[in-house]
């Protein structure tokens, strides 16, 4: 079994577009958040009236877990800039295990992307709890400043995928 | 532990003959019932896989043919379907294909206990398309997936390799299982010394093989790297769907990217054109292919099928090449390796990390 050690490779896809952002441009962030724990950090976030982007876009799951990579990459190919997955703390998943899975899933799409020239760090996964509306706010934050960083998806700007 | 037997040549035999008296033995003998081998189909022209309950048909059997038929691996999971009366089946396969049976027995796609499964050391396949040409003693480069093959002697999950690298005379049949030692012994094999020679050319294929795949790989890395590279090579691909209907360890029987979500109704397909402006129909062309490659790479054995079955030459062994041990290695894992190991998508460990959390 892999342990904690094994598997990291140094990222070395950096498909950075940031040069032809245009000016009015902020990175689109499309959020599959877990009902049971982030999808409520959200919405306390919103009730505390926190900042963060408007161009978040949440989707409410039932867990990390049932996030298919198929929709990982959709939202990638249909334009989104980032895609943040918001699960339970590690023990705290509803269903037991479905972030353990969410997190190898992401392990996998991550080493996808780069494998095809995407950078991985447009991937980003999180544990959120439903109390936690400030990581939620700063990790949206930061993933935006990441975003900001990288310039929009390539794949944004082309139309026939 | 690899028990040996060994299997001379009778006189004026070669070794596909001698692999035909084998299976002939097996049948006659009652070892088996029947046999799915690989055969050359009519006018020699193509190889196709032959189930066969009959000694007399195995006249038009290649155990070492040159070329390798589609759906091997897939024909196993019908046969070995739950309801039929079991019968005990030798199947004859490609080393990469056994890797791929191996895939499938661990998800409950084959049941593997009436099977016994024989693998010939492999030395590469050509296109099945060029199979008449190395039928007439032609020179036909191999498959780039046989280029870049590590396995070219079957694994542990084998009942049973045929050996030809590093034996001199006739064969060594390899077993690495009680089953296929039962059967090497219900055919009258007898039992011999796992030679040095024998150890040694099976580790120089696998260092030799190694040596090409890293080369691949950081070939591959490096190529796409630029996004660019993978949309352009994508844009002849007619989305027929080949490379998923041929793949041996693409199993589920109802496919999500055949779904509505990934089958946009008229109304849907006109929204979604507003949006983006523009579309490419049919749509999901890059999708189906990201989420082939996310979804099967676990337990890709690069066997190069896809791209053989591929009508618009997409090089996807090329593609696959720099993420599929990448990603394998994420988890210890190597599709088609052992039973033991589970796959990674059907597991987890507490202790793992992968580094990508917060990342
Ligand atoms: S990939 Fe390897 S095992 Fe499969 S046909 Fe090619 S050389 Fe043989
Ligand atoms: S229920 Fe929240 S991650 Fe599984």
């Amino acid at each position: 079994m892999a342990d904690s050690s094994k598997g990291k490779k140094k990222k070395t896809t950096d498909d950075a577009t940031g040069g032809d952002a245009p000016k009015d441009w902020n990175p689109r962030i499309v959020g599959f958040l877990c009902n049971w724990c982030s999808y409520t950090g959200a919405d306390l976030a919103g009730v505390s009236r926190l900042q963060y982007t408007p161009e978040f876009i949440p989707i409410r799951v039932m867990c990390s877990g049932s996030v298919d990579v198929a929709y990982i990459l959709k939202a990638l190919l249909e334009g989104a800039d980032g895609v943040l997955i918001g699960g339970c703390h590690l023990g705290d998943c509803h269903y037991l295990n479905g972030n353990y899975k969410a997190r190898r899933r992401v392990a996998v799409v991550k080493e996808v992307m780069e494998g095809v020239g995407l950078d991985p760090r447009r991937l980003h996964l999180e544990w959120i709890s439903a109390s936690e509306s400030g990581k939620f706010a700063k990790t949206v934050s930061t993933f935006d400043e990441t975003l900001r960083q990288l310039g929009p998806n390539p794949l944004a700007k082309e139309r026939l995928l | 532990m690899a028990i040996a037997f060994k299997w001379d040549l009778a006189k004026g035999e070669d070794r596909d003959e001698a692999v035909r008296r084998l299976l002939r033995e097996a049948l006659e003998k009652g070892a088996v019932d029947a046999v799915l081998v690989p055969a050359e189909g009519p006018a020699r022209t193509g190889i196709v896989n032959m189930f066969t309950t009959d000694p007399g048909s195995l006249d038009a059997c290649v155990p070492f043919a040159k070329a390798m038929a589609q759906f091997g691996p897939q024909d196993l999971v019908r046969l070995t379907e739950p309801g039929g009366s079991p019968i005990r089946i030798a199947a004859l396969l490609k080393p990469c294909e056994c890797r791929a049976v191996a895939e499938l027995a661990k998800i409950n796609q084959i049941d593997l206990e009436h099977v016994i499964l024989l693998s010939p050391d492999c030395e590469g396949t050509v296109e099945l398309k060029e199979y008449s040409m190395v039928a007439d003693g032609q020179a036909v480069p191999v498959r780039n997936a046989c280029k870049i093959c590590r396995f070219h002697v079957a694994r542990e999950p084998v009942d049973m390799a045929i050996g030809t690298f590093g034996v001199k005379d006739g064969l060594m049949l390899v077993t690495n299982s009680d089953e296929g030692q039962a059967f090497a012994e219900a055919i009258g094999a007898k039992a011999t010394e796992l030679t040095d020679a024998r150890k040694k050319a099976v580790e120089e294929s696998i260092e030799k093989g190694e040596e090409a795949y890293g080369d691949q790989e950081a070939r591959s890395r490096e190529k796409y790297s630029d996004l660019g590279t993978f949309l352009a090579e994508l844009s002849p691909c007619i989305k027929g769907m080949n490379c998923q209907n041929v793949c041996p360890v693409c199993y589920c029987k109802e496919c999500l990217l055949y779904t509505d979500a990934f089958n946009p109704t008229a109304g849907s397909l006109a929204d979604k054109a507003k949006r983006r402006g523009t579309l490419r129909m049919p749509v999901e062309t890059v999708q189906f292919h990201l989420t082939r490659m996310a979804h099967v790479m676990t337990a890709c054995v690069m066997c190069g099928q896809c791209q053989s079955a591929c009508p618009s030459d997409i090089p996807l062994v090329e593609m696959y090449a720099g993420i599929n041990r990448r990603i394998q290695d994420l988890f210890d894992y190597e599709a088609g390796r052992s039973m033991e190991d589970e796959p990674p998508f059907t597991c987890f460990s507490e202790h793992e990390n992968f580094e990508v959390v917060g990342d």
